[in-house]
């Protein structure tokens, strides 16, 4: 569950959120949407107490991020990259942990690509391996911000229909930022506008 | 595998200095220098005894363990600025007026606080490199790529983890280049802090010859030094080369 209460965030003049509230439910797969500028990221760097900001943002559960642009580290090969977030919060990667890698590597049609280094992919995999990171600690709450972009049409529309559907077989809360009208409307439960601050079920 | 263009730039590198040798051999007479020919039959006669070979890693060791302490101090201080913002300031003008101090002076001060023994040619390589290791690491830290920090601060708030996971790894192809350089200066120090205190070491042996008037063999010994510091330069480098092929995407 996501809670979002008075949230008030300024970047210097820009005010980008004023006293702005948010409730999403256990489970809820949202839409965002909004013109370029209007906060949809910086919502997403609140959440993940990336930026400072006043107000309250509770969250249930672990919150994964997948960012906007490629941020996979070029100095680790593309395991080490994928097991990066578990390291991070001080674990070691486990049998489990390795699974899911496989899974989600056999979902992404790139298991082959598993054993090579970050310069040896192409975008479109580098973007699948940044989806399999996001979801490698089994997180709670899935943030997924313009996440793929860098895929073909073909892949764009079929890795988020698989996606979207295992998060709701798996009861998994996310919130899609997203330009991107080709997305079937019925994957998600609500959309939000935040031009308009109304929420469309 | 060595490439025919690889052995064309070796070539050529080395063509400048072939001729210097080539001029000296021909045209240089004069009883106090030796000719290169001489120097390298003295230089191949030298490393026929166990003696220099001792001396060699002696002076060997006085390097690298001193580049090795200094690597773990300098990472470590200058790496304060990461999470102690307090100490760091306190620390910082410690160091850069440091660097302006010559090696010389330094092996006076080593011998006026340790006297002649040998943690001083330790005490002197270790305090000349320590603020070549200290600026690499601020270098490293001022280009640090922000973006894999917000990765990181997404998943955790713990410093260290993000220290050792997305920091360090952005520090050390500047810690390289650090290394590269304090390599040199440490060869350097090692002969001037042996030639005034030590009983062992290359630059003993300098003193011995020079006492001596044994020109051919000073020369021969200062050969050695080149070519050890030739050596540790290509490893070193190739290590960065290296290590640098995994930072470009």
């Amino acid at each position: 569950m996501i809670k979002i209460e008075n949230l008030c965030k300024s970047y210097e003049s820009q005010r980008i959120y004023h006293n702005f509230n948010l409730n999403i439910n256990k489970g809820k797969i949202i839409k965002l949407i909004g013109p370029n500028g209007i906060g949809k990221t910086t919502l997403f760097r609140c959440i993940t107490d990336i930026e400072n900001y006043s107000g309250n943002i509770t969250c249930n559960g672990k919150i994964s991020y997948l960012f906007q642009e490629d941020r996979l580290f070029p100095w680790l090969n593309i395991k080490q990259n994928i097991f990066l977030p578990i390291r991070l919060i001080g674990k070691k990667p486990n049998k489990t942990d390795i699974n899911n890698m496989n899974y989600f590597a056999k979902m992404m049609g790139i298991s082959k690509h598993l054993d090579k280094q970050i310069n040896q992919i192409s975008g479109g995999q580098k973007q699948k391996i940044l989806i399999i990171r996001t979801f490698i600690t089994n997180p709670d709450i899935i943030l997924l911000d313009e996440a793929f972009n860098s895929l073909d049409k073909k892949n764009h529309q079929l890795i988020h229909k698989k996606i979207i559907n295992f998060c709701k077989k798996n009861k998994k809360t996310v919130i899609l930022a997203t330009h991107n009208d080709n997305i079937p409307l019925n994957l998600f439960d609500d959309i939000i506008d935040l031009n308009t601050n109304k929420i469309q079920s | 595998m060595l490439n025919k263009g690889y052995i064309i730039k070796i070539i050529i590198n080395c063509s400048g200095l072939f001729f210097l040798f080539l001029f000296w051999e021909l045209f240089v007479e004069n009883f106090l220098i030796p000719k290169p020919s001489e120097i390298i039959i003295t230089f191949f006669k030298l490393l026929s005894f166990e003696e220099t070979w001792k001396n060699i890693l002696i002076s060997g060791i006085r390097v690298y363990t001193s580049i090795t302490i200094a690597l773990i101090l300098g990472t470590i201080i200058g790496s304060l600025r990461y999470f102690k913002k307090e100490i760091y300031f306190l620390i910082n003008p410690l160091f850069y007026p440091t660097q302006y101090i010559a090696s010389a002076v330094w092996t006076i001060i080593g011998i006026v606080l340790f006297g002649l023994s040998p943690i001083t040619p330790y005490f002197v390589i270790i305090i000349v490199i320590l603020p070549n290791i200290f600026v690499s690491v601020q270098i490293g830290l001022n280009n640090i790529n922000k973006t894999f920090i917000e990765y990181g601060k997404s998943h955790t708030q713990n410093k260290w983890r993000l220290y050792k996971y997305i920091i360090f790894p952005q520090i050390l192809p500047h810690l390289l280049i650090g290394l590269i350089r304090s390599n040199a200066v440490a060869w350097k120090i090692v002969v001037t802090a042996e030639l005034f205190i030590s009983i062992n070491g290359l630059g003993f042996m300098i003193n011995n010859y020079y006492k001596m008037l044994d020109i051919q063999k000073l020369f021969a010994t200062v050969l050695i030094i080149i070519l050890i510091g030739l050596i540790f330069d290509q490893i070193f480098k190739h290590l960065k080369i290296k290590i640098e092929e995994r930072y470009i995407i």
